[in-house]
């Protein structure tokens, strides 16, 4: 089993508490947690093109925060200068934190648009509403289908002699603007034909159900009440305040003690959960096919 | 109004009211905040779309709409800040009603955002491009404004610059800045300025351009196989 293989609503769970997380916890610790577990599972998906995207963000995210320490002032630690424009070390913690977060939640929305194809969008939306998902799903079946008749009206047009590229100049543009109107023509009275074909197989008759491939197995289950507890954990860890950190006018945040070991090993576990389940079930598979 | 759309528009104010109070309680999460107002003001529609069990072929002409709209969207992919998208959803609106603009308008910002990279952006292009299509419908319902070109070209331009730019501008301000002050506030709405002028441009061409045999196809299509008439009544 991957990660990308399971129920849609138990990853849309993940990542929008993941997500949520990566953007209002303030504290060093947490922000290069969740910016690291992101970058790993992105390399995890998509491999070495991911490796130099994540690096690439990395760096400017690092430089984007000393930017930002650069034209804040506030702070009490000078570094470097006296005057009112010195450059202090709260401004470049904060700088750094707070770009640390944005990249991380870019990072994390990247892996999502990675994971959340389309198909599971529009089943999880057909949960919630059946109609809009038929929508969507009419739409994303029409965009293909529209691309590929542009070609078959061009190949007709230019086999008649009225291409885009055949003529004088005048006849050029018109030709040319006689392909989208050829287009939405068509594009109506196809969209009217399914949807008749549509009614005559009972469409919005009563009883009628949605097919789909997911279904809410054991994994499924288990990765839910794994995922609960590491959130309610972290939860617990937001509320006594231990991922938040103030940076003006020093950086203050809660003493660090044994506890928050086991808040950051819980938030850790979390954000690499989907790392963790895709490699241990991976290397489960290659040591059964190795022994057979 | 009927007793379901009054339950639905009271229920979404009562939302809209408690998180305007959560935000004056809860410091500075600006975005949170009004994007979860955002998308309170667009769950009527939807609601309202899945309630009124539409035909298959009202279906079927707004997805025609949203994918003409979403093509515009994506053959312009080169050209950065100039896309067609707002001309098309705004005829969808004159054509096909407010209700049909508004939805073609947010489901076509959600599908494009599929290739132009879904964010913490996609709620408000959403509201942007569902506005664009539903003001058009509720502005030239029943020939309040005259469906002629220059209508419809004044129409597009003062909508664009004056309530879809600044909301999109306002979006960036809240993504890009921790803290709003006047003068983050200020940078952001000046530097939108001729991204904002680019877009005007599009749309206005876009309506000039196929505006009108846009509206000739839809009601075409209308009087042919008879769909959407219903909603031209009331």
């Amino acid at each position: 089993m991957k990660t990308e293989t399971g129920h849609p609503a138990v990853t849309l769970l993940f990542f929008v508490c993941i997500i949520f997380c990566a953007a209002f916890f303030s504290h060093p610790v947490y922000i290069v947690i969740s910016f690291a577990s992101a970058f790993v599972y992105s390399v995890v998906l998509k491999g070495r093109r991911a490796f130099s995207r994540g690096l690439c963000l990395s760096a400017g995210c690092v430089l984007l925060g000393f930017v930002y320490g650069l034209y804040h002032h506030f702070g009490v630690t000078v570094l470097i200068g006296a005057s009112a424009n010195a450059l202090t070390l709260e401004a470049l913690q904060a700088g750094l934190s707070l770009w640390g977060r944005i990249g991380a939640v870019l990072l994390w929305l990247y892996d999502m648009n990675t994971v959340m194809t389309k198909d599971k969008v529009v089943y999880l939306f057909g949960k919630i509403s059946p109609r809009l998902s038929l929508y969507v799903s009419i739409l994303l079946r029409l965009a293909p289908q529209i691309r590929e008749k542009k070609r078959h009206i061009k190949e007709a047009q230019e086999g008649i002699g009225k291409g885009a590229r055949q003529g004088t100049l005048f006849a050029r543009v018109r030709n040319a603007g006689q392909l989208p109107s050829a287009i939405t023509s068509w594009a109506f009275d196809h969209g009217m034909e399914e949807a008749m074909s549509m009614k005559s197989r009972g469409y919005g008759l009563k009883g009628r159900t949605a097919f789909s491939l997911y279904r809410f197995d054991h994994r499924d289950r288990t990765l839910v009440i794994v995922m609960a507890t590491l959130m309610s954990l972290v939860l617990m860890a937001a509320l006594f305040d231990q991922t938040k950190a103030l940076y003006q006018p020093s950086f203050s945040a809660v003493p660090v003690t044994s506890f928050s070991f086991v808040f950051y090993a819980a938030y850790a576990a979390l954000c690499l959960s989907p790392c963790l389940v895709d490699t241990s079930v991976r290397g489960f598979y290659t040591q059964k096919s190795v022994g057979k | 109004m009927s007793r379901k759309r009054k339950g639905l528009l009271g229920g979404a104010l009562c939302l809209m009211a408690l998180l305007l109070f959560l935000s004056l309680r809860a410091d500075r999460h600006y975005y949170l905040v009004s994007t979860l107002v955002l998308v309170d003001t667009m769950l009527p529609f939807f609601f309202l779309f899945e309630k009124r069990h539409p035909q298959a072929r009202d279906l079927a002409v707004i997805a025609v709409m949203s994918a003409i709209a979403i093509v515009s969207r994506v053959i312009f992919i080169w050209l950065p800040n100039f896309k067609p998208v707002y001309g098309i959803v705004m005829i969808t609106g004159i054509g096909l009603g407010p209700e049909a603009g508004f939805l073609t308008g947010a489901v076509s910002a959600f599908v494009s955002n599929f290739i132009f990279g879904q964010g913490a952006w996609t709620p408000w292009q959403m509201a942007a491009m569902a506005l664009a299509g539903f003001l058009a419908g509720v502005c030239f319902a029943k020939g309040r404004l005259p469906r002629t070109r220059i209508a419809m070209c004044l129409f597009g331009g003062i909508v664009y610059m004056g309530i879809i730019g600044p909301l999109l501008d306002t979006c960036s301000l809240l993504l890009m800045s921790a803290q709003v002050t006047k003068e983050s506030a200020a940078a952001v709405y000046l530097s939108g300025l001729p991204v904002n002028l680019m877009q005007t441009a599009a749309t206005v061409l876009t309506l000039a351009l196929v505006g009108k045999p846009l509206l000739g196809q839809l009601d075409r299509v209308k009087k042919k196989y008879g769909v959407m008439e219903a909603e031209d009544e009331n």
